[in-house]
C-alpha cells in the first residue's frame, strides 16, 4: 500500500503541504456564490421576522431545539470525518481516507433521518409551507440547505465508489478537496440557519 | 492515546465547535439576559464559529488570499447585516 508516514516526514514534505493551496479556485467561487445566495435567505428571514414578530415567535416555539441542535452537533462531527478524509487523501492513506468518508457519509445519513423525523412531527402537527410567513421560510430554507446535504452525500458516495486504491486516491485528490470543502460549506450554512431559526429569539 | 488526540489540531477546533454549540443553548434556556442581547449573543457565536470552520476545516488560511479576503468579508458583512437587522426590528 502506497501511504506516506506522517510522523516521517521530513520538513520539506511538510512545507509542500502548508504551501499547498485547497482544491480549484473554480470551486471556491462556487461555494462563495452558493454562500451569497444562502446570505439572501438570512436577510429575508430576519426581514420577515421584523415585520411579524408574533407569528415567528409562535412558530418557533413549535420547533425541537434539541433536534435542531442534534443536527449541528452531528454535521459538526461530518465536517471533522470530512477534514480527516482530505488530509488522509493529501498523504495517500487509503485505508483512513475510506474510513473518514464512510463516517462522513453516515453522518450525513444521521442529518436526513433526523431532519425526516422533525418535517414528520410538523406534517402531522398540520404545519407546512402554506400555514403561514414563518413555516414558508422554515420550509423553504431548511429544505434548500437538505437538498445540499442530498448533493453532498451524492458526492461522497461517488468518492467512496470511485476510490478504492492508493493509485486512484492520487488521482482524486483535488475531486476529494473540492467535495470536502462542499461538505463544510454545508455544515457552515446549517451552523446559521440553526441559530438564527431555532435559537435567537 | 490522549497525547495522540490533544495533538490532532482538528479534533480540538470540533470540541471548541461542540462546547460553543452547547453554550448557545444553555444561553437560551438559563442567561438572565434581555431578549435582544441574547439574540446578539447566539449570533455571534455561531458567526465565530462560522470563522473556526473556514479557518480550520475548509483551509482559508492556506487557500488564495482572494479567499481568504473573501470568507473574512462574507462572515463580517453578512454576521454585521443580521445582528443589525435583528436590533432594528
Amino acid at each position: 500500500m502506497n501511504t506516506i508516514n506522517v510522523d516521517k516526514m521530513t520538513a520539506s514534505d511538510s512545507e509542500s503541504l502548508i504551501e499547498h493551496h485547497p482544491a480549484e479556485i473554480g470551486v471556491w467561487l462556487f461555494i462563495f456564490a452558493d454562500m451569497c445566495i444562502f446570505a439572501m435567505y438570512f436577510g429575508v428571514f430576519v426581514w420577515e421576522k421584523n415585520l411579524n414578530p408574533a407569528i415567528f415567535a409562535e412558530g418557533q416555539a413549535t420547533l425541537s431545539a434539541q433536534l435542531g441542535g442534534l443536527n449541528t452537533v452531528i454535521l459538526l462531527i461530518s465536517s471533522y470525518f470530512a477534514a480527516k478524509a482530505v488530509h488522509s487523501a493529501r498523504v495517500f492513506n487509503i485505508d483512513a481516507y475510506r474510513r473518514f468518508i464512510k463516517l462522513t457519509i453516515f453522518c450525513g445519513l444521521a442529518f436526513l433521518c433526523v431532519k425526516f423525523v422533525e418535517y414528520s412531527d410538523k406534517f402531522s402537527a398540520g404545519f407546512d409551507i402554506a400555514t403561514n410567513a414563518f413555516y414558508r421560510n422554515y420550509f423553504s430554507f431548511t429544505g434548500f440547505h437538505l437538498l445540499h446535504v442530498i448533493l453532498g452525500l451524492s458526492f461522497l458516495a461517488w468518492l467512496l465508489f470511485s476510490t478504492k486504491t492508493a493509485e486512484q486516491l492520487k488521482e482524486n485528490v483535488k475531486a476529494s478537496e473540492g467535495v470536502g470543502l462542499y461538505w463544510h460549506m454545508v455544515d457552515l450554512l446549517w451552523v446559521v440557519l440553526f441559530s438564527l431559526i431555532y435559537l435567537v429569539p | 492515546m490522549m497525547l495522540n488526540v490533544a495533538k490532532d489540531k482538528l479534533f480540538l477546533v470540533l470540541v471548541a465547535l461542540l462546547g460553543i454549540t452547547m453554550v448557545s443553548w444553555l444561553f437560551i434556556s438559563s442567561a438572565n439576559l434581555e431578549e435582544k442581547s441574547l439574540g446578539v449573543v447566539i449570533l455571534l457565536l455561531a458567526f465565530f464559529k462560522v470563522r473556526l470552520i473556514a479557518i480550520h476545516f475548509m483551509e482559508t488560511a492556506m487557500a488564495h488570499r482572494l479567499v481568504r479576503i473573501a470568507f473574512e468579508t462574507w462572515g463580517a458583512v453578512v454576521g454585521g447585516m443580521m445582528i443589525l437587522g435583528y436590533l432594528m426590528g
